[in-house]
């Protein structure tokens, strides 16, 4: 693809007044056509992007199908649920509040995220806090993870992870995603309804999703869009302040942790930019002096969103099969 | 394939089931195909990711 | 000078190209370029030089000029136990 002119913010500039009646068409298409469904389940954090989402829906079907839920869990912010409650009341949906930390207690996932965290601190206890973050491979060396705990008193330790400890942690936390998506596909069920899954276009291109977990849905309607497209459609759609303004977190640890300690190079703002910039070959040179970062960074921000395209692609693969079933086609 | 060749069809084959009821289960499975043609489906999305192959 | 390439070439094959009928690789190959080691494989490979030869991989030492290659390795390994 050819470079624009200039590099900067407004290349992700949409019509979020026809992108929105887009959306909702082909909302329409999906449900109703395609998957034959009588209408959308949405399990809505509070953030931006299943926000977006709901609105979306009930622009698309109405209220009346669209069943919203909210499953917050132990480490979740109680911003978030509050969050969620607001745009449930202000888009007028439906709307069920399950309280998943029972289900993941049982299925162990704090329990064996809590042995892995031991390993490496073994004085860390139910009133501690912890988050991971990403580190090494932006300054030149191999990526490698940290795991940050705060004790009661406030002090804040950390540690180079293990690779045991790591995949264990990551596993363990990996229930969160997966248990709100089993009962997500639960109400599904029972009302003959699809499931939206809510990834924005990073997160669905660097794999920033669980495998079975949040990766799974019947329809992804903002796969496509950047995040920062997303939120001015939030704004176009009339979605709450609280909403509108919210700096996107993992909500997944204890410790507030940005996406892009733990995963991605850059704020999503940034890295916005840089995936649109990378897509249109925009050469390092120029985004670096859109995003007033090194040239050095962002040829490392360039590999690694292909690094991670190919370590993650599995996630979207379909299973592996011997040979094709031909009568089920693709 | 016609009532006439199902019926010496399903005896060669010990299924002790007359022509009709062949041809039922012929079109349930092609029903069963459609209706759970979704299970397979990866999600849909509104526009190509085209850095993601589909 | 002890041989620290052999018990490797044999642990990355094994653990990462399920035996050695995967993609031949010199010494001097880069295993990021040559894509036979991803990010969670060189923790990995730390795991394994810690737990085989007993040293400890600082964070510091996370780096390509240590890991990335046979070459790399036998240089790291031989520098961290025999300095």
């Amino acid at each position: 693809m050819t470079p624009p002119a200039r590099l900067g913010p407004h290349v992700l500039d949409i019509d979020c007044a026809a992108e929105a009646e887009r959306i909702a068409t082909w909302m329409v298409n999906a449900v109703g056509g395609t998957l034959h469904r009588r209408g959308v389940i949405i399990a809505m954090s509070g953030g931006v992007d299943s926000s977006v989402c709901a609105a979306l829906a009930v622009r698309a079907l109405g209220t009346k199908k669209v069943y919203g839920l909210l499953l917050p869990e132990r480490d979740s912010s109680h911003k978030s649920a509050d969050r969620g409650v607001l745009v449930a009341d202000h888009l007028g949906v439906t709307y069920e509040l399950q309280d998943i930390a029972p289900a993941l207690q049982a299925i162990g996932c704090y329990r064996q995220r809590d042995e892995a965290i031991r390993v490496v601190f073994p004085a860390y206890a139910d009133d501690w806090k912890c988050k991971i973050a990403i580190a090494g491979g932006a300054k030149g060396g191999i990526n490698f993870f940290k795991l940050i705990v705060q004790s009661p008193d406030g002090q804040l330790q950390e540690a180079r992870l293990p690779i045991r400890e790591y995949l264990q942690i990551v596993a363990a936390t990996n229930h969160k995603q997966r248990i709100r998506k089993t009962v997500e596909y639960y109400h599904a069920d029972r009302l003959n309804y699809a499931v939206i899954g809510t990834p924005n276009r990073l997160e669905y291109d660097q794999g920033f999703f669980v495998k079975n977990g949040d990766g799974a849905a019947d329809i992804k309607p903002i796969a496509h869009l950047f995040k920062t497209q997303i939120y001015a459609l939030a704004r176009h759609l009339g979605l709450p302040d609280e909403v509108c303004n919210a700096v996107p977190t993992t909500d997944t640890y204890s410790l507030v942790q940005g996406q892009d300690e733990f995963y991605f190079a850059l704020p999503y703002q940034q890295m916005d930019i840089a995936l649109w910039a990378h897509n249109h070959a925009v050469p390092a040179s120029e985004t670096a002096t859109a995003l007033g970062i090194t040239e050095e960074y962002t040829r490392f921000i360039y590999a690694d969103i292909e690094a991670k395209r190919r370590t993650t692609h599995y996630l979207h693969a379909r299973p592996l099969l011997v040979e094709p079933v031909a009568e089920i086609g693709d | 394939m016609s009532v006439e060749l199902l019926e010496p069809l399903a005896a060669e084959m010990g299924l002790g089931l007359a022509a009709e009821q062949v041809e039922r289960v012929y079109r349930d499975i092609d029903q069963k195909r459609r209706s759970t043609r979704y299970l397979h489906l990866s999600a849909r999305l509104v526009g190509e990711v085209e850095e993601v192959p589909a | 000078m002890q041989d620290f390439k052999t018990p490797l070439r044999k642990f990355i094959e094994d653990n990462f190209m399920m035996g050695s009928n995967g993609p031949v690789f010199t010494d001097a190959d880069s295993f990021m370029e040559r894509r036979i080691i991803d990010s969670t494989g060189f923790l990995e490979l730390v795991l394994f030089l810690e737990e085989t030869w007993g040293v400890t991989v600082d964070d510091d030492d996370m780096v390509p000029e240590n890991l990335d290659s046979l070459d790399h390795l036998q240089s790291y390994l031989s520098r961290k136990l025999h300095p």
